[in-house]
């Protein structure tokens, strides 16, 4: 045993960070105390990445604050340590450096689908059949979560058990049935097979044909489970601050959106509860900087009853707040005295009116101007904005107004600012049309168009003094499509590119195009059948999933989105998208 | 100010010096130790290291010095501190002891497994007039001769010991493992080596010593 941990600690001197791989946090949870179950929940990409996912965060912490059940985490070995494991030694868990296929319980969060390669490559480190139908007794149950069990299908036969929605409710009762489970010498599909009745839980190999699955939600996000102890990191992680969650859900009903759809209802803290927890995770991390987390977060209805407090306490205690996720209507003075940093990010997504309203994202050029006029007066040089490329009726004179709003800014920034230098950073992403979204029967452009529209951009915003352009990668965006809405023909292709090398696929330097086409061509599947459009009529992968919005609601919304037609923010009064069949909003 | 000696061994071995800066800062914070903060646009807490311990080897006397006026501070951080940092004295002085600047060398124990004839090969080796490291240098591969900075050895079947330069020049004990090992085909581990003590260059005094007499 001795051997094996220093064979590890010697593979660790060799790697790339490796306090990725050891462990040792502040606030790691007691891992000794008597317990039944073991579970593991696995992140599929590197520490900085999956520790900066509150979803995770508060599941571990919350499982292990549960009597019987211990969990621990794992994260996608970087390439450099996973080529000296193979074959040498397994895939381990970070606190007691148990391997994997030791544990109970062995959870995957889901919440990007150009993770899942990344999947495959932590059950072959940790020496776990990829196929739930090869894993026998002797093997853990392997469960998956996150924003990607919407459309199971692709992944579903990997793994054993999906949780569809929040975890919070449905992972604690599942942990306590499967510690029964074990403690009565149950058979693991024994165990399953009673799962199927938890919310939210759904079970590829003993699901009926035709039977809805309702996704889980929790119905008081004040008393639901929050963490006040959060990991430390030893190393700096992606947002090395602490995160309070205000709320879930969002009410601006962007039609290309799934986060807005999939985490409704929209349920905010009560101020009180939000600035308790706060306090609570300042004082027990030690962090400088908290950053008040949600979909809109300048649409909270408590914000500016929230933000004073608040602000006082951060500075009393040299703490830095962040806004992350500030829509351009909703920024203003109050918002940006309270938290300075050396750049804003908004996202006006469509460059005119008329994109902006197909889309259902409410902006004005009124809105646009004075938000960042107002940043300019505040002193700031820099700005980030985001837009998409490839929506849904977009042309030419879309592209047009991107190009004009950055010349307008331009101007207006040097009206203000006078003699200073103005960056203004232009990101595209690629448009995805993602399940359970209005947009999910649009298809994506192809990646020769893709190239156009960014060419046209490029030679466009290149004549404007001060603006940077990037553009996302065109080959990831038609995979991640692929994947995203692909039926259960997928699991081959997702098989086939592993094992033709390909892991960390969404970290650019290691996405490898050429080996996802010779996947998908050796699995039979026609890339053109994932992107084109799909008919309000037909049958989608992802329809026996009920998380609330009805499928009416969305064929409404993608027909009127057609016709240029807005939809009003709910805030401003219910649009009866069906959710609250599954739960209250409580604005 | 105080000036908090510290062991670092276990998992924060891997903790890379600029990430340790910032696991300090947080531990202060959880303990709510009032340390002063350097004034100016971003106000930053005014901690002072020495130079910085390789990743993977562990140490036994590490020195931070902090601007507070508390004392007796060594129990509460250590009741918010991180896995395998620990804090083992604190000394209380009106003046920056300045170690960095007046600390010349270090010395560690290393853990080996050497036969007598890789104990005879490794004595050879460290008594060469010269012993030429080929180090990364602001992206350039630079060749030094490490002889004199190795202050003193010794080499036993378990165990090596020696005394080498720390600070302005430094030579890094991972950088003379790697050496031997590359040049002997020894498998000495950076992992089972430890920093003992470390020296003041004007009176050549255990920086214990010095914090002593200063305080």
């Amino acid at each position: 045993m001795d051997n094996f941990l220093e064979k590890y600690n010697e593979m660790l001197l060799d790697v790339s960070k490796p306090s990725r791989y050891t462990g040792g946090e502040y606030n790691t949870p007691n891992m000794n105390k008597p317990h039944t179950l073991d579970m593991c929940i696995c992140f599929p990409d590197v520490y900085e990445v999956g520790m900066s996912n509150i979803g995770v965060s508060i599941l571990y912490n919350m499982l292990n604050e549960e009597e019987d059940i211990v969990c621990e985490r794992c994260y996608a070995p970087w390439v450099d340590l996973g080529d000296k494991l193979k074959g040498n030694l397994p895939l381990l868990s970070i606190e007691t450096k148990k391997p994997l296929k030791n544990f109970d319980i062995v959870s995957f969060s889901l919440g990007f689908e150009l993770l899942y390669t990344n999947v495959l490559y932590m059950l072959d480190l940790a020496e776990i059949p990829f196929y739930s139908k090869d894993r026998g007794e002797n093997m853990p149950i392997i469960l998956a979560g996150g924003s990607c069990s919407i459309n199971p299908a692709p992944f579903e036969d990997f793994v054993d058990i999906i949780s569809i929605g929040e975890g919070e409710d449905c992972l604690r009762e599942f942990g306590h049935l499967v510690a029964e489970g074990k403690k009565q010498g149950l058979s693991k599909w024994k165990i399953l097979e009673k799962a199927q009745s938890i919310t939210g839980m759904y079970v590829p190999r003993l699901h009926k044909k035709g039977e809805k699955v309702k996704k889980a939600v929790v119905s008081d996000i004040n008393k639901s489970y929050y963490p006040s102890k959060p990991l430390v990191p030893n190393i700096e992680i992606v947002h090395d601050r602490v995160a309070l969650e205000l709320y879930r859900g969002c009410a601006s009903g962007c039609r290309f959106c799934q986060a807005c759809f999939i985490y409704r209802p929209i349920r905010e803290k009560m101020k009180d509860v939000a600035i308790k927890q706060a306090i609570n995770l300042l004082e027990n991390t030690g962090y400088n900087e908290l950053s008040l987390s949600s979909l809109s977060t300048g649409d909270y209805s408590f914000l500016m009853e929230l933000l004073p407090d608040l602000s006082k306490y951060c500075k009393e205690n040299h703490i830095t707040l962040s806004l992350p996720s500030l829509r351009l209507n909703s920024y203003d003075n109050v918002i940006s005295s309270v938290c300075r940093k050396s750049s804003l990010t908004f996202a006006p997504e469509a460059g005119t009116q008329r994109l902006r309203d197909v889309i259902n994202k409410n902006i004005t050029i009124d809105d646009i101007n004075n938000s960042i006029g107002s940043a300019f007066e505040q002193g700031y040089d820099s700005v980030k904005l985001y837009f998409m490329i490839g929506l849904p009726t977009e042309t030419y004179e879309d592209l047009d107004g991107i190009i004009e709003i950055c010349n307008h800014l331009k101007d207006l920034y040097y009206s203000i600012r006078k003699n200073r230098k103005l960056r203004i950073t232009l990101s595209t992403a690629v448009f995805i049309p993602k399940p359970y979204t209005p947009f999910q029967f649009t298809e994506q452009i192809s990646l020769e168009e893709m190239r156009n529209r960014q060419e046209y951009l490029y030679q466009g915003l290149s004549k404007i003094k001060g603006v940077d352009y990037h553009y996302h990668e065109s080959k990831s965006s038609l995979v991640e499509a692929v994947l995203a809405r692909g039926d259960k023909k997928l699991s081959k292709a997702i098989e086939l590119a592993y094992l033709k090398g390909c892991r960390f696929d969404s970290w650019s330097e290691h996405f490898n195009f050429d080996a996802w086409i010779e996947a998908f061509n050796e699995a039979g599947i026609k890339v053109e059948d994932y992107t084109r459009a799909f008919s309000t009529t037909e049958e989608l992968p992802w329809d026996f999933i009920d998380a609330g919005v009805t499928k009416q609601y969305l064929i409404k919304e993608y027909e009127k989105a057609l016709e240029g037609k807005t939809t009003k923010n709910c805030r401003n009064g219910c649009n009866g998208c069906g959710v609250t069949s599954l739960g209250r909003c409580t604005i | 100010m105080i000036t908090l000696r510290y062991k670092k061994e276990d998992s924060a071995i891997f903790v890379s010096h600029i990430d340790l800066l910032k696991q300090f800062i947080k531990i202060i914070n959880r303990s709510k130790i009032n340390v002063e903060y350097s004034k100016g646009f971003h106000p930053h807490m005014q901690l002072y290291f020495t130079t910085p311990l390789p990743v993977g080897v562990s140490s036994d006397s590490e020195y931070v010095t902090i601007y507070t006026e508390e004392k007796t501070i060594i129990d509460r951080l250590n009741e918010k501190s991180i896995g395998g940092i620990v804090f083992t004295k604190e000394y209380v002085s009106n003046e920056n002891p300045k170690l960095t600047k007046n600390i010349d060398k270090a010395s560690y124990v290393v853990k080996v497994n050497l036969t007598d004839l890789e104990v005879a090969k490794v004595n050879e080796f460290l008594s060469r007039p010269s012993i030429v490291l080929q180090v990364m240098r602001k992206g350039e591969l630079a060749e030094t001769d490490v002889k004199p900075l190795i202050y003193d050895y010794k080499v036993s079947n378990q165990s090596f010991e020696c005394t080498l330069a720390c600070g302005n020049p430094n030579l890094r004990i991972d950088y003379l493992i790697k050496k031997i090992n590359e040049e002997l085909s020894t498998d000495i581990h950076i992992t089972n080596s430890r920093k003992i003590s470390q020296f003041i260059s004007e009176t050549g005094e255990n920086v214990e010593d010095y914090l002593e007499r200063i305080k």
